[in-house]
């Protein structure tokens, strides 16, 4: 039944957004071919079906009777729209044997995120924030105005789908929902390929992209980054296809594109200006109206509720009482703290094949990168190049190898492009990218403690396999869930000084980090365990702020001495698994 | 240039023929050395995650995955390790002789080149031994034939990829190669195209992985000379009668240590334990020792100029 349910909810959401592009396309008057059309239309109804469900968050009307009554009108209004609609041109043909190696690659690749995609949600971020932000919409029937964090201040236009899907089919449903962009991706990239002339490029840059480890684990949970890596290529493509007639609506798609790229991730605002740039300035009006339309609304949101319209950064220009310029300097300078690398080579073997010291790997072929710039001879290359070195930038700012995915389509079609004179070489590549990135043949070479695809989870996806045995196995935290619904009461929050796997637990979290709350709650309790002294104090601040519960783990700075002084805490133990214990404040 | 059977050809192809038994003969009967028992014993026995765990400089990629291949089918045994090196054998005369056709006609420069070119590499054994240089010396040749012939351009490229991947010492080599394709042809863009991206690429397939891996010193283990390694096959037989089927440890010297492991896998001598290099302690059952070195206490099994076998006293 929860299987059936994360089916229906996710494939409930891709036909709303589906829908509600249609319309938006058939309004915008916008021409596209037959494949290309539905994978247009599932991105921008995206945009749209985000937006709506963002002004129903605002409103605390988040609830499932208004999210079917308001698909179901769209579904129908689509599809009546659609009688009698001419049919549509057929991009220009790819070869048998790039269809048929496309397919196969395609087709194994998805079967393995489908199937991970199905099961119980367990990546770090995934059960983290993300869904504990749709998780909170859900209880709440919307934003929870109370709650800050700097993780629920971000924007959150892939929150927005997750919830409509969470709604019905649950954590599985919503990855299930960024799984569908991971998979549209490819097709766009073959579309794109074979508009332009290029079709064996495409399906060759498709395959490497999808096949691509950290895109894999990424598509497969309930991230945004496939989404961001999604809407920045298809606004890019829109961008080249209507590169020497620019019309209004064209570029207000593109706008809005860029606007939600913003929305689900911030460091894609680079989006916006890159479109400017590239149509040099004109119809900037039709871009900025569609950027402001999906952006504007998360800025009013943030300026009214944090004081701050670009939460949580750039705090020293809007300064508020809920996160300071310090921690979020703090906070930034941890993101960019690269490990050390003995050599360059260390550093692209780690980025490609081993993936342990960068969270995650892009897949050995990715080290054929440098021949991209051999693309600079072809003015499709040279824009593909200027895309992606202006999509990695994020990348210098943040240490994870996910942060690279949105640059990752247009250096691949660049590298396509580089080497699509020489015979034999882009099928033999991308073969290679497909063989050498299945999980299983990952282990065999990849470090152990990279960020990817370990296997096909089939029988936890299918339920064989209890939930709640499979989240255990994977989530540390999901061990103290029942004892936190027992004794911690609903309404009441606890203070962790590391994140949760805020998915699985039914209470709000006071994180250290994520807000200034958080930083006086834990500065107080450091300063009072390292002077040994006022610790009773230290607690009682934590339960004024409305926190009357800790989660502490071993590893934690104070750990050892709530353990040994309860008494002069002032705490209680109420329950203790996997190294993390919580406690009660008297 | 066509050329027709004349006499000088038909003794070509006599000399050809003359050469590719004697190596036949050669990799049949030849005692395995120590570099390539290293190479089986490394790269070749041990499962792919294995080779990679060990971290060690990977010497040979081309070389040991096409040896793994040949052991699979063969199991292992002298010949079998050295097979594809015996294959790239031919692919290198077939390479001298359509260069020396198209370059020299059929005269006595052809039959002269031909001749010296078969028999100079039975000089180091470099289609006899298993070991990457004949392969990516053949490789190298071939790349230079279609070069000459001026067709299939991108199988170039990969001749000269494959090279590297058979021995790296060859990049200089192939790197010269390629620019001098580039200095007769002079165009630059098709030379892209079809020399130096196949060469790439396969570069990287063949070599991403293991290069990422190989973060380890090299091991260099010391050889053995021929009379040497013909010994140490005696030595063995010597020490495997006397054990039977009995389990046993045997301790031994770094250089004969590959070869001992190689003598197990070859005769399935299942009984005896792993020779390991490092970390070696404890009770062993035979000692292999240089003879100069025979003041071990112990029985002796097999002794001669260079080698005994010393059963430890129980």
């Amino acid at each position: 039944m929860a299987l059936l349910s994360a089916i229906i909810g996710a494939a409930y959401t891709v036909a709303v957004c589906v829908a509600l592009g249609a319309l938006l396309v058939r309004r915008l008057g916008l021409e596209f071919c037959r494949l290309e059309a539905t994978l247009f239309e599932f991105v921008s109804g995206s945009a749209c079906l985000s937006l709506a469900v963002f002004a129903l968050c605002v409103v605390h009307q988040a609830r499932l009777p208004v999210f079917l009554a308001i698909g179901t009108a769209a579904i129908g209004w689509a599809l009546w729209g659609a009688r009698g609609a001419p049919q549509r041109k057929s991009l220009p043909a790819v070869s048998r044997g790039w269809l048929v190696l496309f397919a196969v690659v395609y087709a194994a690749f998805f079967t393995c995120y489908l199937v991970n995609a199905m099961a119980p949600e367990i990546s770090p971020d995934g059960s983290g924030y993300h869904l504990g932000n749709v998780a909170r919409d859900w209880r709440t029937g919307g934003f929870d105005w109370r709650y800050h964090s700097i993780y629920s201040s971000l924007g959150q236009g892939i929150e927005m789908l997750f919830l409509v899907a969470y709604l019905i089919g649950r954590n599985p449903a919503a990855a299930m929902v960024h799984m569908t962009f991971q998979a549209v991706l490819p097709l766009l990239m073959l579309c794109y390929g074979r508009r332009f002339g290029f079709p064996g490029v495409g399906a060759f840059a498709g395959l490497l992209v999808y096949a691509c480890p950290v895109a894999g684990i990424a598509g497969a949970s309930a991230y945004n980054d496939l989404a961001v890596a999604t809407l920045v290529f298809a606004g890019f493509y829109l961008i080249q296809v209507n590169h020497h007639n620019l019309s209004f609506n064209s570029m207000f798609l593109c706008g809005l594109f860029s606007g939600f790229s913003y929305a689900v991730k911030y460091t894609a605002g680079l989006a916006l200006p890159f479109a400017a740039a590239m149509t040099r300035g004109r119809r900037w009006l039709a871009l900025s109206l569609g950027a402001m339309a999906m952006a504007g609304p998360w800025m009013v949101r943030n300026w009214i509720w944090l004081k701050n319209p670009v939460a949580p950064f750039l705090n020293s220009w809007f300064p508020n009482p809920y996160w300071s310029a310090s921690a979020e300097h703090e906070y930034l300078a941890g993101l960019r703290q690269y490990p050390t690398f003995k050599s360059y080579w260390d550093f692209w073997s780690q980025l490609t094949v081993l993936g342990g010291l960068v969270p995650g790997m892009i897949g050995p072929a990715f080290l054929l990168l440098p021949l991209a710039v051999l693309a600079l001879r072809n003015a499709h290359g040279r824009r593909l190049l200027a895309a992606g070195a202006v999509y990695s930038i994020p990348a210098f700012l943040n240490i994870e190898v996910r942060f690279l995915i949105p640059a990752l389509p247009f250096f691949a079609l660049a590298l396509g492009l580089a080497m699509q004179n020489s015979r034999g070489m882009l099928p033999a590549v991308a073969l290679f990218q497909a063989l050498a990135c299945w999980p299983q043949v990952m282990t065999t070479y990849s470090d152990p403690n990279a960020w990817r695809i370990r296997g096909i989870p089939l029988r936890a996806a299918l339920r064989l396999e209890p939930e709640s045995q499979f989240i255990a196995s994977h989530v540390g935290d999901y061990a103290l869930k029942d004892a936190i619904a027992l004794a911690v009461p609903p309404g009441e929050r606890i203070f962790s000084f590391a994140g949760r796997a805020q998915a699985y637990i039914e209470r709000d979290i006071v994180v250290g980090y994520e807000s200034s709350q958080g930083w006086r709650i834990q500065e107080a309790m450091e300063r009072a365990a390292a002077a040994k002294s006022g610790r009773r104090s230290a607690a009682l601040l934590a339960k004024s702020e409305g926190c009357g519960f800790l989660l502490v783990n071993d590893a934690d700075a104070v750990a050892n001495d709530i353990k040994q002084g309860m008494k002069d805490w002032g705490v209680n133990k109420v329950a203790e698994a996997n190294g993390t214990t919580l406690y009660a404040i008297n | 240039m066509e050329q027709r059977y004349t006499l000088l050809i038909k003794i070509a192809f006599a000399v050809v023929l003359v050469v590719l038994v004697v190596q036949v003969y050669r990799a049949a009967t030849l005692p395995v050395g120590s570099g390539e028992a290293y190479l089986y014993d490394r790269f070749v026995r041990p499962s792919t995650g294995q080779v990679l765990a060990s971290e060690l400089p990977d010497r040979d990629v081309l070389y040991s995955l096409l040896e793994k291949r040949s052991v699979g089918l063969f199991h292992v045994s002298p010949f079998s390790v050295r097979l594809p090196g015996f294959l790239f054998g031919v692919l290198y005369l077939v390479a001298v002789w359509r260069i020396a056709g198209s370059m020299l006609g059929s005269g006595w420069r052809f039959l002269a080149v031909v001749a010296a070119a078969a028999a100079l590499p039975l000089r180091w054994d470099w289609f006899v031994r298993a070991e990457g240089t004949g392969a990516a010396l053949a490789l190298l040749v071939c790349a230079a034939w279609l070069a000459v012939e001026r067709r299939y351009l991108n199988l170039i490229g990969i001749c000269l990829g494959l090279s590297l991947t058979a021995q790296i010492g060859f990049a200089i080599p192939a790197m010269a190669l390629a620019l001098s394709i580039l200095a007769l042809r002079r165009s630059w863009w098709e030379w892209i195209d079809r020399v130096a991206i196949p060469a790439v690429a396969v570069v990287v397939i063949l070599l991403a992985v293991p290069a990422s891996h190989a973060r380890a010193p090299a091991e260099n283990p010391p050889e053995l000379t021929a009379g040497q390694a013909s010994q140490l096959q005696s030595a063995l037989d010597a020490l495997r009668d006397d054990a039977g089927t009995k389990p046993i440890r045997i301790a031994t010297f770094p250089a004969a240590e590959p070869i001992v492991n190689f003598y197990r896998a070859q005769h399935r001598a299942n009984n005896w334990e792993r020779v390991l290099r490092e970390n070696v302690a404890g009770h062993f059952d035979y000692y292999l020792i240089p003879a100069a070195d025979s003041a071990r206490a112990g029985e002796l099994v097999y002794g001669d100029a260079y080698f005994v076998v010393v059963r430890a006293p129980l």
